[in-house]
């Protein structure tokens, strides 16, 4: 080999791994898609764990999480096949009987069923002995569709501690995400939490409860879903990446690979040959810090902020969006 | 009466003049009125006669009607000088050829101004709908950016303002409050504010049906302004809109709301066996403070940043809420 199609060639490779999304991939990361909320027959779902766990499987996730109400459902027995690129974690969804607006909780990662706390007086204290009694039970807490009968506003889940995972996008039929004239929109429930210096991962969820109503219809499956980073397929790496936020929510949107290193977020989007992707990174108080249209962005960090300042990404193709984790921004 | 007691009257009179409200004792009325009015001049199911009186009978002072791309003569509408009720000319436009429902009203009209025709982009299309509006003596009001999801903030922000905004538009079909890939109304209306634009929120019905026997979609009673006026008079309640002294209700009525520059002061007008949540928002639509109760005040921080603002929102325990317009720092 001359030494000038040698020089071409190392050229060529070091732009190949400077490529956004290739230096990840080249370190052993993996992007696995997963399903948090999920329903079978040993509550109030359809449709058999059996059932559940291969529809998942076939449709293109990488783990689910099941969490039957007030039990957990063995997933030793779905999970027979250590080399088949899919794994099951088991959960709870926890309730606290009582009266006022239904306040309920996944506990992601536990074997054994937690039973119901009773509810006090404030919804606040409530959801955070909730939390609580999820943690001492080794699970990671979600709390679960906020705007659900308007069961918990700003005020109250400021009375949890993070880090926690937060049900920003529930997909099932009566979330109420968007809010009110009255009710502040989860999304912006969220804002208000991480500006208040709160730690708390956003997910998408199905709330799965109607597998035969097919994908992506509300209640059913593949509505919404999380994407986590790991470095193997397994439910210790996937409860990992959960409990550090190392995950992005999505209800459609495909993101390539994102990065932030203090001073510049990047972010890479999939594209699906649709509609064009705007790119939007979201600061403290939801304010748009800036947009960009195409498939791909960078945000550059100014230098004077607040306490409490972040950056977040939100991707929206069609009616469709992805939103990455806040990182947080060092103070002066 | 010895000297004692003529002191404790005297003190006593200062101390009830003192009390809050009472310096803005009756020489001003909060008016309540509808900026956006469909009748049978467009697709409207009831013709103007029924419309204006089913506003009269129901406890509004005013009413704007704005039928699409046509004035609807309102002087045979308006014959009682007395009765405590005024109408007010208006047309609600369109943009011709485009592709998406660029609507804006014009308030305080009286005649048909035609309808524009679309430029090359949404946002400028937007812009020269305003300025036609303007051209013609309206006051321009940006109806329902969330209809078809046609105008997004960054269209809006084209526009110069002041002019006012529908964020509670009460017809069933307009996605005021967004959805994943659109944002919500009323944080556009902040990204606006915080971009230094001069915008007035507004609430309306933009009613259609006013059948009685088949109620449905987009009914009147829903969302309207109060202004406050010292009289009654069409011109009085548009100098009161042009300078944006008015807040916008889906059901609350506030008996005052002031701010001088370092406190705002906000009073309900509680209904009965409602509970209320009073919260001031600023930049970005941060929260700035929220207060329980009937009343509350905000005192403004020292330090703010250019284009900063506060306005109050207040909630009720029944879903209604209020919107007053925000101040400058």
């Amino acid at each position: 080999m001359k030494q000038s199609m040698f020089l071409a060639l190392m050229l060529f490779l070091i732009s190949l791994c400077s490529i956004t999304g290739t230096v990840y991939a080249s370190d052993g990361w993996l992007w696995v898609r997963g399903s948090l909320h999920t329903h079978t027959t040993n509550s109030d779902g359809d449709s058999p764990p059996e059932a559940v766990a291969d529809w998942y499987k076939e449709n293109g996730y990488q783990f689910l999480v099941i969490t039957d109400h007030e039990t957990v459902t063995d997933v030793a027995s779905l999970d027979k096949d250590p080399n088949d690129n899919f794994v099951v974690i088991s959960g709870e969804e926890v309730a606290m009987p009582g009266e006022g607006a239904p306040i309920h909780a996944n506990a992601i990662g536990i074997t054994h069923t937690i039973k119901s706390p009773k509810r006090t007086f404030m919804a606040g204290r409530s959801v955070r002995r909730l939390v609580d009694l999820i943690r001492g039970a080794g699970g990671i807490p979600m709390v679960n569709h906020p705007n659900w009968y308007w069961a918990l506003n700003h005020r109250d889940l400021l009375h949890i501690q993070g880090p926690y995972l937060l049900e920003v996008f529930n997909m099932g039929s009566d979330n109420r995400n968007a809010g009110d004239y009255a009710h502040i929109s989860t999304e912006q429930m969220w804002d208000i939490l991480l500006s208040e210096g709160q730690e708390v991962y956003a997910t998408a969820t199905d709330d799965m409860h109607l597998l035969k109503k097919g994908a992506g219809n509300p209640d059913g499956p593949a509505c919404g879903w999380v994407v986590a980073r790991v470095r193997e397929l397994t439910p210790t790496a996937i409860m990992e990446a959960l409990a550090r936020g190392d995950f992005y929510a999505s209800n459609g949107v495909e993101i390539a690979d994102y990065s932030f290193d203090g001073k510049e977020f990047r972010i890479k989007v999939v594209s699906n040959g649709g509609a064009r992707p705007l790119i939007r990174f979201i600061g403290k108080w939801g304010r748009i810090l800036q947009e960009t249209e195409g498939t791909s962005a960078v945000y550059r960090v100014a230098p004077e902020r607040e306490k409490d300042s972040y950056v977040r990404c939100k991707v929206i193709v069609g009616k469709s969006a992805a939103w990455t984790q806040a990182y947080r921004l060092k103070g002066e | 009466m010895d000297r004692k007691s003529a002191i404790f009257c005297i003190a006593l009179v200062f101390a009830v003049l003192c009390l809050p409200g009472t310096s803005f004792a009756q020489d001003w009325i909060w008016a309540r009125g509808n900026l956006h009015t469909h009748t049978t001049n467009s697709d409207g199911n009831m013709p103007p006669e029924f419309v204006a009186d089913w506003y009269k009978t129901h406890g509004y002072q005013f009413l704007v009607i704005s039928d699409h791309s046509k004035y609807t003569d309102v002087t045979p509408l308006d014959t009682d000088p007395n009765d405590g009720f005024v109408l007010i000319g208006g047309e609600e436009l369109g943009v011709r050829g485009a592709k998406r429902p660029i609507h804006a009203n014009a308030i305080g009209i009286s005649a048909t101004i035609p309808d524009p025709t679309a430029l090359t982009r949404p946002g400028k299309s937007l812009k020269n709908l305003v300025e036609v509006i303007r051209k013609a003596g309206g006051i321009p009001q940006v109806n329902h950016p969330n209809f078809g999801w046609s105008l997004t903030h960054r269209e809006i922000l084209e526009i110069q303002g002041p002019y006012l905004m529908e964020i509670a538009n009460c017809h069933p079909a307009v996605n005021n409050a967004g959805d994943y890939a659109y944002l919500p109304v009323e944080q556009t209306w902040d990204i606006l504010l915080s971009n230094g634009r001069t915008v007035y929120a507004t609430a309306t019905d933009d009613a259609h049906n006013l059948n009685p026997e088949k109620p449905g979609g987009a009914m009147p009673g829903k969302g309207w302004i109060y202004v406050r006026v010292r009289e009654i008079t069409p011109t009085a309640i548009l100098d009161g809109i042009r300078k944006g002294d008015f807040y916008a209700s889906t059901g609350v009525q506030l008996e005052d709301f002031s701010f001088n520059g370092k406190e705002f002061q906000v009073k309900v007008i509680p209904k009965s066996g409602e509970k209320y949540l009073i919260r001031f928002v600023g930049k970005w639509g941060q929260i700035l403070q929220e207060t329980d109760g009937t009343s509350a005040i905000y005192r403004v921080k020292a330090a703010h940043e250019p284009n900063a603002y506060v306005r109050a929102k207040v909630i009720c325990t029944d879903g209604t809420v209020a919107w007053t317009q925000a101040f400058r720092l």
